[in-house]
């Protein structure tokens, strides 16, 4: 091989790390925390601004969801097992330590949350 | 040196190529999906998987729920669905008259059987009119906690007379099922998750799919790895504490089930009844506090977590050594046991 094609390989190298640190912040984003009532999607909440999110529905049945302290909990739920709010506070730490550990689900009302890296 | 050239510009888009890839941690060009359906076997379903894009991430998603509804609806021993014959189907009439069944269903029998052989009786499909009456007083002591009763022992020993594996009588070739005793019934609760996880994991794999995870209610299915040389990562659930981890375990082509009291269960007069039932006591189980099996198979891995729940740890670990599952018992003085596997510590998702 030449001198010549591994400089050029050389500044392949440098041309992609740059690349790489120049898009990571768009591919990393902030975390969020989505919220699916039925299976479909219905909000997006952002970590990094504490809210308390109600999710109220038609039949009666209520989920209250609150971010804080980077990462969200099920604060209340009207199910009868209260499996969800057992659960307690979902960090993103805590939701990268395993497969499945990401959400919050209550079975019984049909609401689950997703801690999701992504801008919201 | 002229020839030379777009050689040069091809090994340069080549090496920029790699290291972006290399830097980025990107594998084969694939991305991480994940969807969690709370619509079917009245649990929690959630898949991870990876693939090209988002379009064929959802394409799988939906043939993977479509497979899924349908075992559901055969699974099914409380509800009628148009133009299937399911578990209910069976229930009602299989006593009759043999009643023609489809493949899966028929599969799905036969392999309680083999479980049944399996695990010394461990895990029986024949038993369900003693489970109804424990599921009956379940739910109205769940409606009603201040009029929570356990079922009647004289109505168990009744019921327990009904539950010979071997009056269930499955013919091969007309794929038909008979019950030669006419009080019988089934339930597939001990199996029909980890079965109906294996078979949508198969077909999802014959369709091409190299990495997935599917977790149906608690059975866990790993296609492949997370990652080249990573295995899945999964938490094991602490009994006494809903937000803790028991263990972390590493999971490559394998299933993954728990069998524990601590989830479904109601309470009569301050103690928690759950709903795996001893066959031979025809009460809720109490040797161990917890067990999780490993094994190739996500049908037997169902199995074998509820065989190893009705069986005293040491029974447990002669019958898990024999079938070549891996096992992490919880003991009822809260001390751990090991076979086959050990905690996964270091990494992360």
């Amino acid at each position: 091989m030449k001198r010549f094609d591994l400089i050029i390989i050389g500044a392949a190298g440098v041309i992609a790390l740059v690349l790489f640190a120049l898009l990571r912040p768009a591919l990393g984003g902030a975390a969020c925390a989505v919220v699916y009532v039925n299976d479909a999607e219905y909000a997006r909440l952002p970590l990094d601004a504490p809210t308390v999110f109600t999710v109220e529905q038609e039949n009666g049945k209520v989920n209250v969801i609150e971010i804080r302290d980077g990462g969200v909990l099920m604060a209340s739920s009207s199910c009868r097992n209260q499996l969800c709010v057992q659960q307690g506070h979902l960090t993103t730490e805590k939701a990268q330590s395993a497969a499945l550990a990401n959400w919050i689900i209550c079975l019984p009302n049909g609401v689950s949350i997703e801690l999701k890296e992504g801008t919201p | 040196m002229k020839r030379n050239r777009p050689f040069r510009s091809f090994a340069f888009f080549l090496a920029l190529a790699f290291f972006a890839c290399a830097f980025s941690g990107c594998t084969g060009g694939e991305n991480r999906y994940e969807v969690t359906y709370l619509s079917l076997f009245d649990t929690v379903i959630t898949i991870i998987l990876y693939a090209p894009d988002e379009a064929a991430a959802q394409a799988e998603f939906q043939r993977i729920y479509s497979d899924l509804a349908r075992y559901d609806a055969l699974f099914d021993i409380y509800g009628e669905h148009p133009n299937v014959t399911n578990l209910k189907t069976l229930n009602d009439t299989a006593a009759l008259a043999p009643v023609q069944v489809e493949q899966a269903l028929f599969d799905l029998l036969r392999f309680g059987k083999e479980a049944y052989e399996a695990t010394g009786g461990r895990v029986n499909i024949a038993m369900g009119s003693v489970l109804s009456l424990w599921h009956e007083a379940r739910s109205a002591g769940i409606e009603d906690p201040e009029h929570a009763a356990l079922p009647d022992m004289d109505a168990l020993r009744e019921a327990a007379a009904h539950t010979d594996i071997d009056d269930i009588i499955l013919d091969e070739s007309a794929k038909t099922v008979y019950f030669a005793d006419p009080m019988l019934k089934l339930d597939v609760g001990a199996v029909g998750k980890g079965f109906a996880a294996e078979l949508a994991a198969q077909s999802a794999k014959e369709r091409g799919v190299s990495r997935m995870l599917l977790n149906l209610g608690g059975n866990v299915c790993a296609l492949g790895e997370k990652e080249a040389g990573e295995p899945w990562r999964i938490n094991v659930q602490d009994p006494d504490d809903a937000a803790g981890v028991l263990t972390t375990l590493a999971l490559r082509d394998a299933s993954l089930v728990t069998s524990g009291g601590y989830q479904r269960y109601y309470t009569v007069g301050g103690k928690q009844y759950h709903h795996i039932i001893d066959p031979d006591t025809l009460m809720p189980a109490e040797y161990v506090k917890a067990v999780t099996v490993t094994h190739a198979n996500s049908g037997w891995a169902d199995a074998l977590s509820t065989a190893l729940f009705n069986l005293p740890y040491e029974e447990g670990r002669a019958l898990a050594e024999r079938v070549g599952a891996g096992a992490v018992w919880e003991l009822n003085d809260g001390s751990i046991k090991w076979l086959g596997i050990s905690p996964e510590t270091e990494g992360s998702s």
